[in-house]
């Protein structure tokens, strides 16, 4: 005969402390351990952080609307938007949604207003369609993973309706059906932005963010344009993989250097591994003025993959130097550039009379 | 120069003399430390067993920062796979009693550890009767009432 009584220890963990072991859970066991007893039966819905994951969702995708969703709240049926509205009713703060089925999910608009989310990503199969205006007040940061939009104005009203929004990643397809994606958010200190290949010329951004501190834009290649309004308070700009279209990213390099007053840090990342330059890019012309942030912000500029063979490049690397009166430390580097090669290159590029006495040249 | 020593007291009255260093990855003690120093600090909810074996995790985890090599720290790969070792040498109710130490004395990797070993036994686990078999859940709910729950929380399969 068993003598000790087994204690069930769990059940007196604090809530909290059991919280923080139902996170570490898959969701459908998180979700089974309601069944456990009267205690465990509304545990799962208080945990702070929910993540779907499509994968382990064999069922079809249904369309849902917006009343059925009002009735997920009372959660009826088993189905993803329930399943959101639970989550988003309850006042989840980190919402991950993965879709990898065939069919895309409309996100339910009416959701865009009931919740207290901080995090939002959205990945893949996701369909946002915003008509009119919603509300995500607490909302700080979101990532629009490859997610589609119905038209421009989607995009406009969702980021409109994120007042605190500080950091915004983007991904794109470049046959995603909006073209122009308008980024105006007075609040966005973070802004990343990643595109596929492909894009046609008028198929591009436009950002207005004033309080915008660290830009990154990748894949300048599926690039059309990027119209840079408002980011006077730029303070780090990375620019990856700089094949564009024609004059694009000369202008766009030109644009944002001279709408970013404060800038500190610049950097220009070419991983792209061809020698051959089949991307026609076209001369880069000098600004009129010096770009404000050369008087007194530009610390830092680092250019990777430097292509020393090219004159345009050649160019915009010796008007940096000549103008830059704050520079710190500038670094080169370039791909595979043999050993006399290199010596020439430094010397070409030390040859600049700088603008900076303080600044020290590295060619990595 | 000698290290500096600190006293931590179990509920059995029992002395544990600690490096300062030791003791100072859990934030409650750091905190206690500062504000009284060389003071023996009673840890009056911990009994010596889980109190020694905080510390032995405790120790294990320190970074030392007097050496200036790494020699004697582990590499974060070792430590992971240490601290595998370590919660799986435990039996379940000594496990929750590190959690909760963990807890109380705000260490938050060990509550990490924990925590994850706790998750892995239930995930391990076939069904809701496994799970209260495994953590002597008792089941106050009737069978009408896990099917209602079962149809209401239903996660698609």
């Amino acid at each position: 005969m068993e003598l000790i009584i087994k204690a069930d220890r769990i059940s007196q963990l604090p809530d909290a402390l059991i919280l923080l072991i139902l996170c570490l859970l898959p969701m459908k066991v998180a979700i089974a351990t309601s069944l456990l007893s009267k205690q465990w039966k509304y545990l799962w819905k208080l945990m702070p952080k929910l993540k779907f994951d499509y994968l382990d969702h064999k069922r079809q995708l249904g369309t849902f609307s917006n009343n059925a969703v009002m009735t997920l709240l009372s959660h009826m049926a088993p189905d993803t938007g329930i399943l959101l509205g639970i989550a988003l009713g309850l006042h989840v703060h980190e919402l991950i949604l993965e879709v990898r089925s065939r069919e895309v999910f409309k996100f339910p608009s009416c959701l865009f207003s009931v919740n207290k989310l901080v995090t939002l990503k959205l990945m893949y199969k996701v369909h946002i369609d915003v008509p009119s205006s919603v509300c995500f007040k607490t909302l700080r940061n979101m990532h629009l993973h490859y997610v589609d939009y119905k038209d421009n104005n989607s995009v406009i009203n969702l980021l409109a309706g994120c007042p605190n929004l500080k950091t915004l990643t983007v991904h794109r397809y470049s046959h995603s059906s909006v073209k122009t994606f308008t980024i105006s958010v007075p609040s966005l200190e973070r802004l990343s932005i990643y595109n596929s290949n492909g894009g046609q010329l008028d198929w591009g951004y436009v950002i207005n963010a004033p309080s915008l501190k660290l830009l990154k834009i990748k894949g300048v290649c599926g690039l059309g344009f990027c119209l840079i309004e408002n980011v006077t308070e730029l303070v780090e700009a990375s620019i990856i993989d700089l094949h564009a279209y024609k004059e694009a990213w000369w202008n766009l390099l030109n644009l944002m250097l001279d709408s970013s007053p404060k800038l500190k840090t610049l950097k220009l990342i070419n991983r792209w591994h061809c020698e051959k330059d089949y991307v026609h890019r076209g001369e880069w012309k000098q600004p009129v003025n010096v770009p404000k942030c050369f008087w007194f912000h530009l610390e830092t500029f680092i250019w990777k993959g430097y292509k020393w063979q090219r004159e345009d490049e050649k160019q915009v690397a010796k008007y940096v130097l000549k103008n830059a009166v704050n520079l710190k430390r500038v670094t080169f580097s370039s791909k595979r550039i043999k050993h006399k090669e290199r010596v020439e290159v430094v010397k070409d590029l030390k040859g600049v009379v700088r603008a900076s006495n303080l600044c020290q040249l590295i060619f990595k | 120069m000698s290290k500096k020593m600190i006293v931590l007291k179990s509920s059995e009255g029992v002395s544990f003399v600690v490096e300062e260093a030791v003791a100072r990855q859990s934030k409650i003690i750091s905190f206690l430390v500062e504000e009284f120093p060389d003071r023996e600090l009673p840890l009056t909810n911990m009994t010596s067993e889980i109190l020694r074996k905080t510390i032995e995790y405790c120790k294990k985890h320190v970074v030392e920062d007097d050496g200036g090599g790494d020699s004697s720290s582990s590499s974060s790969g070792d430590l992971k796979e240490w601290d595998v070792k370590f919660v799986a040498e435990i039996d379940q109710p000594r496990l929750m009693d590190l959690l909760m130490a963990a807890n109380y004395l705000d260490i938050p990797s060990l509550l990490d550890v924990t925590c994850q070993k706790v998750a892995d036994t239930i995930a391990a686990c076939n069904d809701e009767k496994e799970i209260r078999a495994t953590f002597n859940i008792e089941n106050d709910f009737t069978e009408e009432e896990v099917e209602a729950i079962r149809m209401e929380n239903q996660y698609p399969i």
